[in-house]
């Protein structure tokens, strides 16, 4: 892929939260590319850093809570979001960068009605006249497929389906047609086939507008599905990126390829699956050396350690953050 | 030898509202449900959120009262006891949930809640006919991958897969025969889910349980499962053996689910099946077929008469008009 392509380059994201057992580092040193019309998938174990990382781009972790070290970079449109003022970020939020969640309710309004909440998005992004913006509206429903779109501009989020509250959201963030729309976990709750309708929502918005995607998930199902470029995170800091095909049939990072193991396989007779034994570290309680070194088959001397640090393999494209990686 | 028999069962919740709170519509949950459970054997029920797997769960448990039909344990139907005579099959009978936090008493450690359990059970003496209160929690809690020294600590101290481990052991604490698993692996992580999976496993093969598995995940249930129902809107639309469930899926919506489930590979990307149609409400369910509003296959049949579940084949039962035509049994 060609570097200058790269609409969001995060470089060095390091994020911290005070709490009353002293800072810990959530997100250490995390570096990578978002380019135009990719889907990039960010995964790892609850715990790992993907939910503050897609925070810490959109800015919206409490201030008196969390900050970012001095060198940490959120490149976007020639601006250092990690350090820019409010006024600027709320230009770039919604307009250039949309984000939905796992769970739609936290970011939908519970006292006003879906149209209302379209509205709101067209009139800060659209130079729309009443009528106008109201036809879009219902545009916007009728794209992303809601069953009944005309009664549901009157309704409440609380009225709605887990699936229908989130097929809100991508109209909201449709409404804006935002270079980067960072989805945390978006079918997570939902049910498969509601799941298929959401992924299916989000492939047509990045052909159509050509936005490109960060699709934060535990799920490598869905990665598989739809990623282009794969990002693995593990206790904070990114231990593997590669292509999505490299990635499942040549992972690097122990860790990668545990987890691929994990997963059940339909079709093939598994009498038990590979699990990965512990659970991931503490931040108040990192291991010395490599993060992954307490559950790692392959663990060494070397491994309990020294840190590893990140570095790039045969091409560009791929890194990992191991002593020893894989072939 | 069937050691759950479940025959006819139909649960439907009220909802009242309006003038003098009266019942104004009804939940069909559970929907003319039957089926047996072999000894030694893992039943999966599958379906997606609200199809009725924990109210089929609950009810066999009797958590929950039937509207109608009969759940019968080892030849002894449940449903006629009363509250002392069902307690010896409530020992027999043990559930592990979803949400390890919310059925752990987070006021006592793991050793207290586990010995409340086991004392209450113990009357006749039969779980700790060969090793003392103390030395028996030891050896529960190292089946289940946890460390002697844990029963001193609070639910809160542990991690999800460990807590589920805690929730194993409480419903293994008292030599339960048959144990209903209600998503059992739902909430946690791949990596943990299998820790969890093979757990269950080994303990299933060490204790010869009976288990009746309930999943929304189709890929869990059929690599944990000998046999699986499909269930969709209260009714069981397919019953099949497990392992090959993408060779033998007959009824149109296990196949949309298999299709609507992401590949594990890359190189197999589809098209996801998506379904059209509206999901219709529990309160109003469709006059014929439950699958008809979204169903690809559908014909004028489907809308007023309701498939029956029939043998398709020795080991296969499918709900669908469509497809009996095509294969009556032979
Ligand atoms: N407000 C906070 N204060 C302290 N620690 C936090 C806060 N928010 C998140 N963390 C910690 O940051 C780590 C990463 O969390 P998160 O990004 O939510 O993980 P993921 O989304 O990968 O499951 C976790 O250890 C979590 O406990
Ligand atoms: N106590 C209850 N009162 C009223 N309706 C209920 C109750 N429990 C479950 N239901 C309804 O019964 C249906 C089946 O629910 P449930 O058995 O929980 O499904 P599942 O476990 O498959 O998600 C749903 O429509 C649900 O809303
Ligand atoms: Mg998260
Ligand atoms: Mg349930």
């Amino acid at each position: 892929m060609n570097q200058e392509q790269a609409i969001l380059r995060v470089r060095n994201l390091s994020t911290c939260f005070r709490t009353d057992r002293g800072d810990v580092t959530a997100v250490d040193r995390v570096s990578f590319d978002v380019f135009r019309g990719e889907t990039l998938g960010i995964v790892g174990e609850s715990g790992c850093g993907k939910t503050v990382t897609s925070k810490s781009i959109m800015r919206l972790l409490p201030e008196h809570l969390s900050y970012f070290k001095q060198d940490s970079e959120i490149l976007f449109d020639g601006k250092n979001l990690a350090f820019a003022k409010e006024k600027e970020l709320r230009q770039v939020r919604g307009n250039d960068i949309a984000m939905i969640f796992q769970e739609p309710m936290t970011a939908l309004n519970p006292v006003f009605t879906v149209g209302w909440q379209l509205d709101e998005a067209l009139k800060y992004h659209t130079k729309l006249d009443k009528a106008g913006r109201k036809k879009r509206a219902l545009e916007m429903l009728k794209l992303v497929e809601m069953p009944n779109p005309e009664r549901r501009l009157s309704e409440y989020p609380h009225q709605l389906s887990g699936g229908m509250r989130q097929r809100v959201m991508i109209a909201i963030a449709l409404c804006c047609e935002p270079d980067v729309l960072i989805a945390d976990e978006p079918t997570t709750a939902l049910d498969v086939t509601i799941q298929a309708q959401i992924l299916r929502l989000m492939e047509d918005l990045k052909k159509r507008v050509g936005t490109a995607i960060v699709l934060i998930t535990h799920d490598l199902g869905v990665v598989a599905q739809v990623c282009d470029r794969v990002l693995v995170m593990y206790a904070g800091q990114v231990v593997e990126t590669a292509p999505v095909r490299q990635l499942f049939h040549q992972p690097s990072h122990p860790y990668t390829k545990a987890l691929l193991d994990s997963l059940p396989k339909p079709g093939v007779h598994q009498d038990r699956l590979t699990a990965i034994e512990g659970i991931v570290p503490s931040l108040f309680d990192l291991p010395s050396g490599c993060r992954f070194s307490d559950r790692c088959a392959l663990c060494e001397d070397q491994c309990r350690n020294e840190p590893p640090q990140i570095q790039t393999l045969d091409s560009p494209d791929c890194s990992v953050r191991c002593h020893f990686p894989l072939q | 030898m069937a050691l759950i028999k479940v025959s006819q069962l139909v649960k439907h919740f009220p909802k009242r509202g309006g003038f003098l709170n009266r019942v104004i519509a009804k939940v069909h949950a559970v929907n003319d449900v039957s089926f047996e459970i072999h000894a030694g054997e893992t039943l999966g029920i599958v379906g997606e959120s609200g199809c009725g797997k924990s109210t089929l769960g609950r009810v066999i448990m009797r958590l929950l009262d039937p509207t109608s039909g009969s759940i019968e344990f080892d030849g002894q139907p449940l449903q006629e006891l009363s509250h002392q005579q069902m307690m010896p099959f409530r020992r027999k009978m043990q559930m592990v949930f979803q949400d390890p936090n919310s059925s752990l008493n987070p006021r006592l450690t793991i050793g207290a809640m586990l010995a409340e359990g086991i004392r209450f059970h113990n009357r006749s003496g039969y779980i700790l006919k060969d090793q003392p209160l103390d030395q028996y929690i030891d050896s529960l809690l190292s089946k289940v991958g946890l460390r002697a020294d844990d029963k001193s600590k609070y639910p809160h101290e542990f991690s999800g897969g460990q807590r589920q481990r805690i929730g194993i052991a409480r419903a293994l604490s008292v030599k339960p025969d048959f144990l209903v698993a209600d998503e059992p692996v739902s909430a946690l992580d791949v990596s943990v889910q299998a820790q969890v999976l093979n757990l269950m496993q080994d303990l299933r093969d060490d204790l010869s349980l009976t288990i009746l598995f309930i999943s929304h995940d189709l890929k869990v249930v059929d690599h944990f499962c000998d046999r699986m129902l499909v269930m969709y809107l209260g009714h069981v639309v397919e019953e099949m053996p497990c392992k090959q469930v993408h060779q033998n899926a007959l009824h149109p919506y296990t196949q949309a689910l298999l299709g609507a489930n992401p590949v594990n590979d890359p190189d197999e990307r589809h098209e996801l099946t998506v379904l059209d149609g509206e999901v219709p409400s529990p309160y109003d369910p469709p006059l014929g077929c439950p699958f008809v509003t979204r169903c690809p296959i559908k014909t004028t049949k489907c809308e007023s008469e309701n498939p029956p579940l029939v043998q398709i084949n020795d080991q296969q039962k499918v709900a669908c008009w469509e497809v009996s035509a095509e294969k009556p049994h032979a």
